[in-house]
């Protein structure tokens, strides 16, 4: 008849005693899952509505606190000197981003319009739509009148979109949107090297019969008047990349799209060129030469002693030697492997990040529509807190003054030798029995009390609060509105996403956090009545009985 | 015979209304195995406050007590009442959610004393041996007389199968037939089964069936 058996004995066979303490458990129970059962909800729709959004990170500028902190500086000098040394994006801190384990790869995206070259050998996909009509008509010569001299200078119109990229794995790519059909992704090498390589749309290939490793013709620039008076020729602009993958993709426009005669040819996802952002400014090079040349020449004439010194300095002369410090990275989009790691990303390294920079989770929007949700937790957590505090409170005094009316019996156990900690394990385990069962029960009623619960409180949560989505705040990537220019990766979210994710259930984790939650209740309970036991002494209990 | 228990100069005290009141003064004495003591005494006089002392329950403020030649303060009390000694009290102490063999068993399951692996047909067959068939064993104690339950108590004492049992007015809640039988078993138990009893007792019929009679006076024992 060890203890365990005795507090089995005691539960089952002091009835009214048992069927008391188990009702009190009971409704304790019910009260503890309909408040956790909201709080999970709440938190669950929060996790899957997070879970079905982009994991994106951006590090851009924060050109908030770069006003700010313009407005502070008084001095002038000082203020140009800000000015000069204007804060950066470094591609440094994004590769280390990329070293972390949670983070899939980076998009830092350099978005352009180029040409077709002088020959017109490469095609651009058609859509056969009124802006492409509108193309043949407006390209040609424009002319005007200057001091009393016509000057003329050819006008095109951009028909390719080029998305250059600082890092081999692009979002759109490892999301699945784009997908390589034929040969490669350019690589870390042709990056680090500007090898002049693009990857192009399967319909833009078909369109100009090309393969893999065959090159493409680009005109990167219109040479106009501007161009002409720097000493810019159409050879300077016509570059040629080799084709080293193929890509399809999901973005297919039709002509049911509500813009369909407005979208240009470069607005033509079929028309859109990858390449390395390094490729693109060594592209670039030839014209970035000529303008640095032409502008040193003229601010020899006017130029301040700074300025002259500057164009005068061979270094400063944009090169392929220092191509990667004419790099410029306006921010970098990181894309996590698991949405739910975003926000802890940041909190990771925030403190870290180079001054005058942000990393932003994209979650604004998120945290303003789960507000209600936030809310309702908040206060089923607080009830559920409240519920445990006074449970202890309730078990404990019941505990207390039981112990009064079975003090001979713990006397006879101490008389016979039983350790005090039997005796309190006896009272821990008949407590737990009768938790035990109490819990039992009311996880079959209080799951279906919760669901009910539940939801009228949110009903009325979400109508006294105020919030509404956000109209204005909708980019939309993909869809009825294709934007090529668009790089921002986080997904939208609509109050209804939230609330539809949301459902009270008591799921075997709310179960056991019920049972652990018991246990630690009579765990706590049987504390202060185990000091009472270790006070008591047999000799003044049993001998003063008679 | 040999010695069981012996207190070698016990003094006790308590403080009382400011006054220290001493109950037990250089008190010495030998109970031998085998036999069945009666200790009486007038009321206040200190009778169950040296049961308590000597049944391991309590501190005498100084003296040394000996178990089988060995010092209860090395054996430690706890272990002491675990797996040397029984007490029998007055108000039987059972515990009233248990039945009576579970009562008989739960000395069973405290001590550290070599018992039978069949525990519960052992406490049936020492109900049986005071005449407590196998249908009143599986009842409630509260379902019992109070004859019935103090045989069951007696019982209990037995289970742990300890050498030396205190009683404490064992018979104080009984009728005169019962306390007659009461009184055989605990002659039996020390002449037939070599158990040493104390009985502490107000009663002259119990006394006077006791092998040794010894009188607490004055905070002293002395024999009759």
């Amino acid at each position: 008849m060890n203890f365990i058996n005795r507090a089995f004995k005691n539960v089952t066979r002091k009835l009214s005693k048992t069927i008391l303490l188990t009702l009190t458990f009971f409704l304790i129970g019910n009260l503890v899952i309909i408040g956790l059962g909201i709080s999970n909800a709440s938190e669950n729709a929060k996790i899957l509505t997070r879970q079905k959004m982009r994991a994106v990170v951006t590090y851009r500028l924060d050109q908030d606190k770069i006003w700010q902190h313009a407005e502070s500086i008084t001095d002038e000098d000082e203020l140009n000197e800000f000015y000069r040394n204007y804060p950066r994006i470094k591609l440094e801190e994004v590769k280390a981003f990329l070293d972390d384990d949670r983070v899939k790869t980076a998009n830092s995206i350099t978005n352009n319009m180029w040409y077709q070259d002088a020959e017109k050998t490469l095609d651009y996909v058609h859509l056969g739509n009124q802006a492409e009509q509108n193309i043949d008509e407006s390209n040609g010569q424009s002319c005007w009148y200057e001091n009393d001299v016509e000057r003329c200078e050819t006008y095109r119109q951009p028909l390719f979109f080029i998305k250059a990229n600082m890092f081999p794995n692009m979002i759109e790519f490892e999301d699945g949107d784009y997908k390589i059909v034929d040969g490669r992704f350019y690589n870390q090498d042709e990056i680090d090297s500007a090898k002049l390589v693009c990857v192009i749309s399967e319909a833009l290939a078909n369109t100009n019969n090309l393969r893999v490793g065959d090159s493409i013709k680009l005109g990167i620039a219109n040479v106009g008047i501007y161009y002409q008076e720097m000493g810019i020729s159409q050879e300077d602009v016509d570059v040629e990349f080799e084709v080293v993958g193929i890509y399809s993709h999901h973005n297919q426009i039709t002509p049911d799209a509500s813009n369909y005669d407005y979208i240009s040819p470069y607005e033509n996802p079929d028309n859109m060129i990858f390449m390395p952002t390094t490729s693109m400014t060594l592209a670039n090079l030839p014209i970035a030469q000529k303008e640095f040349d032409h502008t040193a020449q003229e601010v020899a004439e006017w130029g301040d002693e700074n300025t002259i010194a500057y164009y005068s300095d061979p270094n400063n002369r944009p090169s392929e030697s220092n191509l990667m410090n004419n790099v410029y990275i306006e921010n970098a989009t990181l894309l996590l492997t698991d949405p739910l790691d975003v926000d802890k990303f940041v909190e990771d390294y925030k403190d870290t990040i180079t001054e005058f920079t942000i990393l932003d989770a994209n979650n604004e929007e998120f945290n303003r529509l789960a507000k209600p949700l936030d809310t309702l937790s908040m206060y089923a957590g607080f009830i559920v807190n409240l519920v445990v505090i006074n449970a202890i409170v309730i078990i404990t005094l019941v505990t207390a003054l039981t112990l009064k009316t079975r003090e001979y019996e713990i006397g006879v156990l101490l008389s016979i030798g039983a350790s005090k900690l039997k005796v309190i394990g006896q009272f821990f385990v008949e407590l737990a029995l009768v938790a035990i069962l109490g819990f039992s029960l009311s996880v079959v009623s209080g799951s279906l009390i919760a669901k009910q619960i539940g939801n009228t409180v949110l009903e009325y949560q979400i109508s006294t609060s105020d919030v509404t989505e956000d109209e204005g705040n909708h980019y939309v990537m993909y869809g009825d509105y294709y934007d090529p220019w668009n790089s921002d990766y986080s997904d939208d979210v609509s109050l209804e996403d939230l609330v539809s994710e949301y459902e009270v259930n008591v799921s075997p984790a709310i179960i056991g956090e019920i049972y652990a939650l018991g246990l630690g209740i009579v765990l706590i309970s049987v504390l202060i009545p185990s000091f009472m036991i270790m006070r008591y002494n047999p000799k003044k209990i049993l001998m003063n009985q008679n | 015979m040999s010695e069981i228990l012996k207190l070698e100069n016990i003094n006790y005290s308590y403080i009382d209304g400011g006054y220290e009141r001493q109950i037990l003064k250089d008190l010495s004495y030998s109970f031998d195995e085998g036999k069945f003591y009666t200790i009486l005494g007038p009321s206040g006089s200190g009778k169950t406050t040296l049961l308590s002392i000597i049944a391991g329950l309590d501190n005498a403020k100084s003296g040394n007590i000996y178990f089988k030649g060995k010092d209860l303060k090395e054996i430690g009390l706890h272990k002491y009442r675990r797996n040397d000694i029984s007490i029998v009290f007055q108000q039987y102490n059972l515990i009233s959610y248990l039945t009576a063999v579970e009562n008989v068993m739960l000395a069973m399951a405290e001590t550290d004393n070599d018992l039978p692996k069949d525990k519960k047909t052992v406490a049936y067959n020492l109900l049986e041996r005071f005449g407590i068939v196998k249908t009143k064993a599986d009842r409630l104690v509260t379902q019992l007389s109070g004859g019935e339950q103090q045989r069951v108590a007696i019982a209990r004492s037995l289970a742990s199968n300890v050498n030396l049992i205190f009683a404490d007015e064992p018979t104080g809640n009984l009728d005169t037939a019962t306390e007659k039988e009461i009184i055989e078993i605990f002659k039996q138990l020390a002449h037939e089964y070599g158990k040493t009893i104390i009985v502490v007792t107000h009663s002259d019929a119990v006394s006077e069936m006791s092998d040794q009679r010894v009188v607490l006076k004055d905070g002293t024992l002395s024999e009759m």
